[in-house]
């Protein structure tokens, strides 16, 4: 074996112009794989961010039915009942929410929002709404009817802070509820659609608006870090008084998401598969020439009674040689050239039309998991490895008086 | 006793045209234990085709080939090359030494292949190749950094070290000066003598003729002469 593995190792040195050709191909497909997995990887964990810190945290306690058909007049009773068992729970941090369709308009314009009613200093906890102020505040004064809007709707309906809009919804009793919101805050958000339909007021003012005593409409709760998804919801299965609700994790309450997610999975791996098949041709092809110009060599071997088997195995370490140096040159350039990007994010402003409409941020952070260079490794490493099964099954082949009178 | 006994051999290969050539045509032929043998005859006469097929490296249309006791016919491919590994040595006109290996390497790979342990098979790849006249220095020198008399003595090195039944030469001064093709021959000679290695020498050089003590001349497949000398 020693022998075997000494042999391969010189005889890849002994074109190193060749050598060097195949290991940068290797080198460069690692490097192509690793910045799309990365920055896909970004993508899809900006993507899920968007969804936990914008839109009611990792998990949801709402009502029964309400996913299938909200409606306000499907609503959580005793919330502070509910309130006291979620604070058993560890590794969360949780948030009461009455959210509803309406209307809000100006003197100049109106159009269709999402009213949300909160506790601002839990909400805080929950989303990220409250950092991504660009004017006034989150409800820091004791405005009376104070509400915070995002930076496109507010331009929609052209207002500016301190001036009112009329916040109107279907109530409880079926009437039309309205009620007059100073605006005390306007956020500006990576999601353009989100700053165009969001109105946020504090929960009581929601309450009274659309007629509801303490109900409200969920629970939003945010896990801290290091807390497992389902085991929180076992947790909370357990924890929870009975009644008519449904926990809701991130996931099933985006189930285009998580489409998306499993589809740029797929995209990850057909990606790596392109690349390696390219890899593999190119490996197939130089080892056609490799035993083209040894077949003298084998020949020699074989008369000398080498079995071709270990001739076989001579050209699998060789493969096997240049595709660890690629793969190994490849993941350190990788890591220094995304890793970079990972600190310090790559900057899509230019694109950042497009990605607000996406809700999600124009700076990307790639993500380089442990599991996406390993599996990346396995398959350029097996790949190649079947590869160049062809061209060493030829080498071993041929027949000794041909290859020993080959010129 | 005969180390190689060749009966009623037959090679037909084809041309490019498809035209049959009858390469060799009823070879019968027996090489005794310990001889220095050449066989002789011009370009295309079957000498280099009877050495491939005593060497078990090719098959032959009809007819046997026994070396060492051994009906070759009755050996697949792996079995053929173990018993080459074990039994039979060559040397090659070009040397055809493995590029990528000392001079050293190259003599310990065939001890290798016969699982002769690390310690041992440097000790005698060293004594070979000082026996043959390599340096210390030159050993650890791949091929390349070789002239080519010291390139064939590192082969003739390769295939004595493995104490083979027989050594099978094809053309081995072809591509030497006559004085290192004259030593080398020696060297051999030498090795015949005091190791009873049989030598088996295809060639048309006049000095190998001049060195065997038996030459077999052959033309159009046919053996026409055999003298001992």
């Amino acid at each position: 074996m020693k022998t075997t593995l000494k042999i391969a190792w010189r005889n890849i040195w002994r074109n190193p112009r060749r050598s060097w050709v195949l290991i940068t191909t290797v080198v460069v497909a690692v490097i192509g794989y690793v910045g799309t997995t990365s920055f896909t990887r970004g993508f899809m964990y900006e993507m899920v961010n968007s969804a936990i810190r914008y839109y009611g945290g990792h998990i949801q306690i709402i009502p029964e039915g309400y996913d299938t058909k909200p409606n306000i007049q499907l609503r959580l009773s005793h919330p502070d009942r509910m309130a006291e068992a979620l604070a058993r729970v560890p590794g969360i941090h949780f948030a009461p929410l009455v959210t509803f369709k309406g209307m809000a308009s100006s003197s100049e314009a109106s159009g269709g929002v999402v009213i949300n009613g909160i506790d601002p200093q839990k909400e805080r906890q929950v989303t990220i709404v409250s950092e991504k102020i660009i004017a006034g505040d989150y409800f820091e004064s004791e405005t009376a009817n104070a509400a915070v809007i995002g930076e496109e709707l507010a331009e929609r309906l052209n207002v500016r802070l301190g001036e009112k809009i009329i916040l109107m919804a279907s109530a409880l009793d079926q009437n039309i509820a309205s009620g007059a919101f100073r605006v005390v805050g306007i956020f500006r958000t990576v999601s353009t659609d989100f700053d165009r339909a969001f109105v946020f007021i504090r929960l009581d003012d929601a309450q009274k608006l659309i007629g509801y005593q303490d109900e409200i409409t969920a629970f939003s709760i945010h896990l801290q870090q290091g807390y497992d998804l389902q085991q929180t919801v076992e947790r909370l299965r357990e924890t929870l008084p009975p009644g008519d609700f449904k926990i809701q994790t991130w996931r099933e309450r985006n189930p285009v998401l998580v489409l998306s997610l499993e589809v740029y999975e797929y995209f990850i791996f057909l990606f790596l598969l392109i690349i390696v098949t390219a890899v593999a041709f190119t490996i197939v092809n130089s080892f056609l020439m490799v035993i083209y110009e040894r077949i003298r060599e084998f020949g020699v071997m074989m008369a000398m009674g080498v079995l071709p088997k270990r001739i076989r195995r001579m050209l699998y370490w060789e493969t096997l040689f240049l595709t660890l140096i690629g793969s190994t040159v490849g993941i350190v350039l990788s890591y220094l050239i995304f890793g970079y990007w990972r600190r310090h994010g790559l900057d899509l402003s230019a694109t950042s039309d497009a990605l607000g409409k996406l809700g999600i941020s124009t700076v990307i952070y790639p993500e380089i998991l442990m599991s996406d260079l390993l599996i990346g490794l396995g398959v350029i490493v097996s790949l190649t490895w079947i590869a160049v099964l062809y061209p060493a099954y030829k080498a071993s082949r041929f027949h000794v008086v041909d290859a020993l009178n080959f010129v | 006793m005969d180390i190689v006994q060749v009966e009623n051999l037959v090679k037909v290969y084809e041309d490019q045209n498809q035209v049959p050539v009858r390469a060799l045509d009823g070879i019968d032929l027996q090489i005794g234990e310990g001889e220095f043998t050449a066989i002789a005859g011009p370009s295309g006469s079957g000498k280099t085709t009877l050495l491939n097929l005593i060497g078990g490296l090719d098959k032959p249309t009809s007819g046997s080939v026994r070396v060492a006791g051994q009906d070759l016919n009755e050996l697949d491919g792996n079995a053929l090359a173990e018993f080459r590994l074990r039994n039979l040595g060559f040397i090659f006109q070009a040397y055809n030494l493995i590029p990528v290996l000392s001079a050293l390497e190259n003599v310990e790979f065939i001890l290798l292949l016969q699982g002769v342990p690390e310690e041992e098979r440097i000790e005698r790849a060293r004594q070979e190749l000082a026996e043959l006249g390599i340096s210390d220095d030159m050993m650890h020198r791949r091929p390349s950094e070789l002239s080519g008399g010291q390139q064939q003595r590192v082969a003739v090195a390769r295939a004595t070290v493995a104490r083979p039944r027989i050594i099978l030469a094809d053309e081995p001064t072809a591509n030497l000066d006559s004085k290192t093709g004259g030593l080398l021959l020696d060297k051999m000679r030498e090795m015949n003598e005091s190791r009873g290695i049989t030598f088996l020498f295809s060639t048309h050089d006049q000095m190998v003729m001049e060195r065997a003590r038996r030459l077999i001349l052959i033309r159009d497949g046919k053996i026409v002469e055999d003298r001992q000398r």
